[in-house]
C-alpha cells in the first residue's frame, strides 16, 4: 500500500489541491541573473572531483532554466560544526543556510527566534506550489518540518519512500546458513538456534570454534543508546521495544524501564553466557570489527547497506569462495509483527534543510528556486544531473549513463556527486537513484527486506518544550549513565536479574516519570498539529 | 718498557673484564636496552604508517596485531594520493605559507627583539608584561574570528599568517639572545656611524644566527603542521594547505561512510590512502631537518672582542 502511495508521489503532478492556489512557477524565475550565496556542508565523494557543488551539472542545469546561480560556501570536511557556529556568531549570513536544524543549539524554533532564519509559511503558500502540493499530500511531513507552533523554517531534505529510509538493518552469512541447512532466522528463538549452530558446527570449516555468531559495533558519532550498541537494537523489536523513548500506542514509553526489557536482558544474558554474542560487543573499535569481518569470523550483525553489506561483500568475495552476506528480516515481535528499530527509519525529515536568512534580499525568487527542486523536472536535475550527459531517459525512467556508472577513475558515488547530489539538500530522495546506486543484487534485496517491517514503534523527531528542557536534560544525563551501567551488568551476568525491579524503582526515583511526561507533552503537541500549514502568520 | 713489551707472551693470562668494572658494564647494557626500547617506541608509529601505506588494503584490514613488514604490497594508495589535485595544490599552499610566513615572522621578531633588548627603551618592563601576558591568556576563538572578519582577511592566506606574525615565546628567546651580545659591539658600530637598522641587520642578526635559525625552525614547523586556523578561516578549497587536505582525507572516510553504497573494492583503499597521505605530508619536513643541522653551530661569538 505504502509503495503504491509513493509511486503516485514520484510522478508528482503540479496541480495544487489547496484552496488558495499558489501561482505556478514561470521559468526563468528572474530575467536579470541572480547569484545566491549558500552555506552547505561538502562531501568527501564530491571533493574528489569538485571544488564546490556549484560545479555540478545539476546546478548548471538549474541556472540555465531559472536564471539563478548558486555560489556555495563550504566548510572544510570535518569542520562543519565549528564553521556553522562561527557563521552564527559572525552575523554576516549568506542568502541560504543549509544545515541540520535539529542540531541548532536550542532547537529549530530557537533559530527562528534568534533571527537566523525567516518563517516561510506565507512564502511557501504563495510561491512554492510544488512543496505545497507535497505537504497537502503528506500531513506527517508538514508536522515534522514545522516547529511546535507550526512554522516552517526550511526547505527540507525528505525521504518519503520507506525504501530510501531503509539503509540499515540485520545481516547474516547466507553461505553459513546454507552449509548448515538452516533458514533465515525469523523469531528470537530462530535466532538462538541459528547463532548456536554458528557457534558449535564450525560453519567456516577451519576446524576451530573461532566463529563469532553475532558481533556488534558502535560507530563513533552515531546516535547512542545506553549500554546497547546499535546491532543489538534489532532484537529489542522482538520484544515489542525500540531504543530509548518509543511509541507505545498513543503514549511515549522508555524501553529500559519496560517489563519486556527484562525478557530482552534475559535473552541477551543467555546469549552472552553461551558465547553467541561477541564478548567485545561493547568496546571494540571499527578496526577490530573490520578485522573480524575480513577474516570471515562473524556470522551475523547489523549495519549499513553500503559501508557494511556492500563493503564486506566486495572485500570478502575474493578471499572466501561462496561468501554471501545478506539482509535478514527484523525479528518477529509479539503480535506477529516485525518492528524496525532504527530510529531514523521512522522519520521522513531528519532536520536537514535549506533555510532563508534575513540577509537575503530576494526571498521570493529564492523560494521559487528552492521549490523548483520539488518538481519532477527540478528533482530530476538535482538527483541525476544533465540529461544526455549524466543520465538518459529509458522507458520514462532516468538512468545514469556509463560516464557515471562505469567511470574508470571514480567510484559510482564519486561519479554521481560529480554531477548531482541525490542524497542531500532540499529535495525528495528519489528511489530511482537508489536502485542504481546500489549496484549489488544483495543491496537491492536488503532495501526490500528491511523496509518490509512496521515503523509504528518509532517516534517522530520531537523537541522537548523549552520549559521542560533544562530539567529533562539533567534527569536524562544521569539516567543514561545508570541505565548503561545496569544494562551491561545484566547482560554480562554481573548483576542478578532479580534486581531488575529494584533497578526500575531507582529509575523512577531518578526522575523517569518527569522525563516520560516531558516527551509525552512533546508528542501530544506534535500529534495535535494541524495536518497542513495554517493560513496567515500573525 | 721494552722488556715488558717483549715479555708479553709470558704474561699471566687474565680473564677478560670490562675496563670500568662489571657493575658499570651491566648498567651500560641496561641503559642501552632501555634507550633502544624507547627509540623503538618512538620510531615504530612512523614505521607502522609507512608499512601500512604500502600494504594491500584488504590484507591490512584483515590484519590483527603487530606488523613488522607490509601485508602484501600495493602502491595503489600512493597513485590515488598523487592523482588527488588537492594534494598538489595543498603542497603549493603550504610552501607559500611556510616560506612567506616564516620570512615575515623572522623580520618582525628580530625587530621586536632588538627593540626590547635595548636598555634605553622607555617602559620596557611594561611592554614585556604585555607580551608575556599573551602567552597565558588569549581572547579566544570567537573574538579572533570577529577580528579577522573585520580586518577583511576571511578566506585569504593573510588570515593564517598575519595574526600569528610574532610569537611571544620566540620573541623572548631572541631577546635573550640579543641581550647576550656584549654592548661593545653596538658601541663600536655606533662610533663607525651605524644607525639602529644597520646595527640590527649587520651586527646582531649575523652574530645571533644560531638562535635565529632555531626560532625560524620553530616558526616553519608550526606553519607546516598548522591546520586549525586554515580550517577556521579558509573557505576556498584552492587555498587549503596540505595539513588541512590531510585532515579532510582522514576524517571524511568516517563521516560519509554510512551512506555509501559502493560495491567496488575501492572502499577498502580508503584506509591505505589515509596512511599514504600521512607519509606524503611528513616526508618533506623530515627530509629538511638534516640540512638545518649546520645552522645549529655554536661559538660564533668567540673572538670578536677583547676584554
Amino acid at each position: 500500500m505504502k509503495r503504491v502511495l509513493f509511486l503516485t508521489l514520484s510522478l508528482v503532478t503540479l496541480t495544487a489541491a489547496a484552496a488558495p492556489a499558489p501561482e505556478p512557477i514561470a521559468l526563468p524565475i528572474v530575467r536579470q541573473p541572480l547569484h545566491l550565496t549558500w552555506f552547505a556542508n561538502f562531501n568527501g565523494k564530491a571533493a574528489v572531483s569538485l571544488k564546490s557543488y556549484g560545479e555540478q551539472s545539476a546546478y548548471h542545469v538549474l541556472a540555465e532554466r531559472t536564471g539563478i546561480t548558486v555560489d556555495f560556501r563550504h566548510p572544510p570536511l570535518g569542520a562543519e560544526r565549528e564553521r556553522f557556529n562561527l557563521l552564527l556568531v559572525s552575523g554576516n549570513y549568506p542568502d541560504v543556510i543549509e544545515a541540520d536544524w535539529f542540531g541548532y543549539p536550542g532547537g529549530s524554533s530557537k533559530a527562528l527566534k534568534d533571527g537566523v532564519v525567516i518563517p516561510l509559511n506565507d512564502l511557501i503558500r504563495r510561491y512554492a506550489p510544488n512543496l505545497q502540493a507535497l505537504l497537502d499530500r503528506h500531513p506527517e511531513v508538514y508536522r515534522q518540518i514545522s516547529t511546535d507552533d507550526g512554522t516552517i523554517y526550511a526547505f527540507p531534505m525528505l525521504r518519503i519512500d520507506p525504501q530510501v529510509r531503509s539503509v540499515w538493518g540485520p545481516q547474516v552469512r547466507r553461505d553459513w546458513l546454507d552449509k548448515l541447512g538452516l533458514r533465515q532466522p525469523s523469531t528470537i528463538d530462530d535466532w538462538y538456534r541459528v547463532l548456536t549452530a554458528f557457534r558449535t558446527r564450525d560453519p567456516n570449516g577451519n576446524g576451530r570454534a573461532d566463529e563469532i555468531p553475532f558481533s556488534a559495533l558502535t560507530i563513533p558519532g552515531e546516535k547512542t543508546v545506553p549500554g546497547l550498541p546499535p546491532p543489538l537494537w534489532v532484537f529489542l523489536g522482538g520484544f515489542g521495544l525500540a531504543p530509548e523513548f518509543y511509541r507505545c500506542g498513543t503514549r511515549v514509553c522508555y524501553s529500559p524501564a519496560q517489563p519486556a526489557y527484562r525478557d530482552f536482558l534475559a535473552t541477551m544474558r543467555k546469549w552472552y553466557r553461551e558465547g553467541l554474542l561477541d564478548p567485545d560487543y561493547l568496546a571494540q573499535t571499527e578496526r577490530q570489527f573490520d578485522a573480524k569481518m575480513t577474516n570471515g569470523l562473524v556470522g551475523a550483525y547489523a549495519g549499513y547497506n553500503g559501508s557494511g553489506l556492500a563493503r564486506f561483500t566486495a572485500m570478502n568475495r575474493a578471499r572466501f569462495p561462496g561468501f554471501k552476506l545478506v539482509a535478514t528480516p527484523y525479528p518477529l515481535g509479539p503480535g506477529g509483527k516485525r518492528y524496525v528499530t532504527w530510529p531514523e527509519a521512522g522519520q521522513e525529515y531528519m532536520g536537514v534543510g535549506a533555510a532563508i536568512t534575513p540577509a537575503n534580499r530576494h526571498p521570493v525568487e529564492t523560494v521559487k528556486f528552492l521549490d523548483y527542486g520539488y518538481s519532477e523536472a527540478g528533482g530530476l536535475a538535482l538527483s541525476f544531473g544533465r540529461e544526455g550527459v549524466s543520465y538518459t531517459m529509458v522507458n520514462g525512467a532516468p538512468r545514469y549513463t556509463d560516464r557515471v556508472l562505469k567511470n574508470p577513475k571514480l567510484s559510482v558515488a564519486e561519479a554521481i556527486f560529480a554531477h548531482a547530489r541525490p542524497q542531500q539538500g532540499p529535495l525528495v530522495q528519489d528511489v530511482r537513484y537508489l536502485r542504481q546506486f546500489y549496484s549489488m543484487p544483495e543491496q537491492l534485496d536488503a532495501v526490500r527486506t528491511w523496509s518490509d517491517a512496521s515503523t509504528e514503534l518509532l517516534l517522530p523527531p520531537l523537541e522537548v518544550a523549552s520549559a521542560d528542557a533544562r530539567k529533562f536534560n539533567a534527569v536524562m544525563s544521569d539516567m543514561k549513565i545508570y541505565v548503561a551501567e545496569m544494562t551491561t551488568r545484566f547482560i554480562t551476568g554481573r548483576e542478578p536479574l532479580e534486581h531488575f525491579d529494584a533497578y526500575r524503582r531507582k529509575l523512577d526515583q531518578a526522575g523517569l516519570p518527569f522525563a516520560v511526561a516531558a516527551m509525552q507533552r512533546a508528542l501530544d503537541r506534535y500529534d495535535s498539529k494541524p495536518a497542513r500549514p495554517a493560513g496567515e502568520q500573525p | 718498557m721494552t722488556t715488558r713489551a717483549l715479555s708479553r707472551p709470558e704474561a699471566p693470562v687474565r680473564a677478560w673484564r670490562p675496563r670500568q668494572g662489571w657493575g658499570s658494564a651491566i648498567f651500560d647494557a641496561a641503559n642501552a636496552a632501555v634507550l633502544l626500547a624507547l627509540c623503538f617506541i618512538t620510531f615504530y608509529p612512523f614505521y607502522y604508517v609507512l608499512i601500512a601505506s604500502l600494504s594491500d588494503p584488504v590484507a591490512l584490514m584483515a590484519n590483527r596485531g603487530f606488523m613488522l613488514l607490509p601485508r602484501g604490497f600495493s602502491l595503489e594508495a600512493f597513485h590515488r594520493v598523487w592523482d588527488n589535485p588537492m594534494v598538489r595544490s595543498g603542497f603549493f599552499n603550504t610552501l607559500v605559507i611556510v616560506v612567506g610566513g616564516t620570512a615575515l615572522n623572522l623580520v618582525l621578531t628580530c625587530c621586536g627583539a632588538y627593540a626590547l633588548s635595548r636598555r634605553r627603551l622607555p617602559l620596557e618592563k611594561a611592554f614585556m608584561m604585555f607580551i608575556v601576558f599573551t602567552m597565558f591568556f588569549s581572547g579566544g576563538l570567537v573574538p579572533n574570528y570577529l577580528l579577522v572578519r573585520d580586518l577583511g582577511l576571511l578566506n585569504s592566506r593573510w588570515a593564517i599568517v598575519l595574526p600569528f606574525a610574532v610569537s611571544a615565546w620566540n620573541l623572548i628567546i631572541l631577546r635573550a639572545a640579543f641581550n647576550a651580545v656584549p654592548k661593545d659591539y653596538e658601541e663600536a658600530a655606533r662610533i663607525d656611524g651605524a644607525g639602529d637598522f644597520t646595527i640590527l641587520w649587520r651586527v646582531y642578526v649575523p652574530l645571533c644566527m644560531p638562535s635565529i635559525a632555531v626560532v625560524g625552525l620553530f616558526y616553519a614547523v608550526s606553519h607546516w603542521n598548522g591546520y586549525f586556523y586554515s580550517m577556521i578561516y579558509l573557505s576556498d578549497r584552492d587555498l587549503f594547505p596540505i595539513q588541512l587536505v590531510l585532515r579532510e582525507i582522514l576524517v571524511s572516510g568516517s563521516t560519509d561512510s554510512m551512506m555509501t553504497g559502493e560495491a567496488v573494492g575501492r572502499e577498502a583503499l580508503s584506509n591505505t590512502i589515509k596512511y599514504a597521505t600521512v607519509v606524503v605530508a611528513t616526508i618533506p619536513v623530515l627530509a629538511v631537518y638534516p640540512f638545518l643541522q649546520r645552522w645549529f653551530v655554536k661559538g660564533v661569538l668567540t673572538g670578536g672582542i677583547k676584554e
